[in-house]
């Protein structure tokens, strides 16, 4: 894409210094347009006592941003030696000039040497080492957390307890032997069930105390 | 020549080093937009000194270069994307 043309050595002309110049010319110019405005500006630095060192041409790049309503530009780089009287008419001629979008003169250090560089490449960077993750997001190990035990029941079930017992404690009063009858069956019978039992036998003993013929109201 | 541009991020203060010093560059040119983009944050800015590591006499010769290549559209002024 790019060409590098590299003057053969010459002396130096006394007083001239290094200078490089960056053009940026309209993408609607064709190749032939090109060559010829190119060479009508190498021509006029060489009338000017100045010499082309080296010239590098891009070609066509896009622009960082948008210049004169265009989006591309066609890049050209020469390193130039000028004599200084001239340097002020250069540039007075490339502001004039319609085809140029923005050009840039900079003076270079004394033995300075022209280095290409690739801009399209990528840039490289070094990659990322991917950490295994610490927790899994699969769905068993969030079903097992749910599965823990549950502690609310056996409160339920003490509570029931001391109610049955305290109705007990009225009963011993007036029928002692319905009670062992009854204490014996709760012992036998698993805890969880206490309660329907309870009620059950609870009924049956109001029942046989209303209907009996000792109770008197 | 490849040029090695480590973040000194990971270095403490004492031991970090210029990288333009480690590798003898004296001239930073304004076309080499793959070593500017090193020094330049997400949002198109200049990184400072104290998170690039540079020294003081190549930080002033790298914002000129960049302000450079900023001039010719080879590096954008702001990130497009962020205004919009």
């Amino acid at each position: 894409m790019t060409k590098v043309k590299t003057a053969t050595p010459q002396e130096v002309g006394a007083g001239d210094s290094l200078y490089e110049l960056m053009l940026i010319l309209s993408p609607d110019l064709r190749e032939s347009e090109i060559k010829k405005k190119l060479k009508e500006l190498t021509d006029m630095i060489e009338k000017a006592d100045g010499r082309v060192v080296t010239e590098d041409f891009w070609g066509r790049r896009n622009l960082a941003y948008r210049l004169k309503r265009h989006n591309e530009g066609i890049y050209m780089v020469y390193n130039l030696e000028l004599p200084g009287a001239f340097l002020k008419e250069l540039k007075q001629h490339l502001r004039i000039e319609k085809e140029v979008l923005r050009s840039m003169i900079i003076k270079l250090p004394a033995g300075h040497a022209y280095t290409k560089y690739d801009l399209d490449a990528p840039v490289e960077l070094k990659e990322r080492k991917e950490k295994p993750k610490k927790y899994s997001t699969k769905n068993e190990n969030i079903s097992i957390k749910h599965n823990a035990p549950i502690i609310a029941p056996k409160k339920k079930a003490e509570e029931v307890k001391e109610e049955t017992e305290e109705v007990k404690e009225e009963m011993s009063a007036e029928e002692p032997e319905k009670k062992e009858k009854a204490g014996k069956d709760k012992k036998a019978e698993p805890k969880r069930e206490e309660k329907e039992i309870d009620e059950s036998e609870l009924d049956k003993k109001l029942d046989a105390i209303i209907g009996g013929e000792d109770f008197n109201l | 020549m490849s040029v090695i541009f480590s973040t000194n991020q990971k270095h403490s203060l004492g031991k970090r080093r210029c990288a333009f010093c480690t590798n003898q560059m004296k001239y930073i040119d304004y076309k080499d937009i793959r070593t500017l983009k090193y020094f330049i944050d997400g949002f198109q800015r200049i990184k400072p000194r104290y998170y690039s590591g540079v020294c003081l006499r190549h930080q002033k010769a790298l914002s000129g270069a960049i302000k450079r290549a900023r001039e010719m559209a080879l590096i954008p002024f702001v990130n497009k994307y962020v205004n919009k």
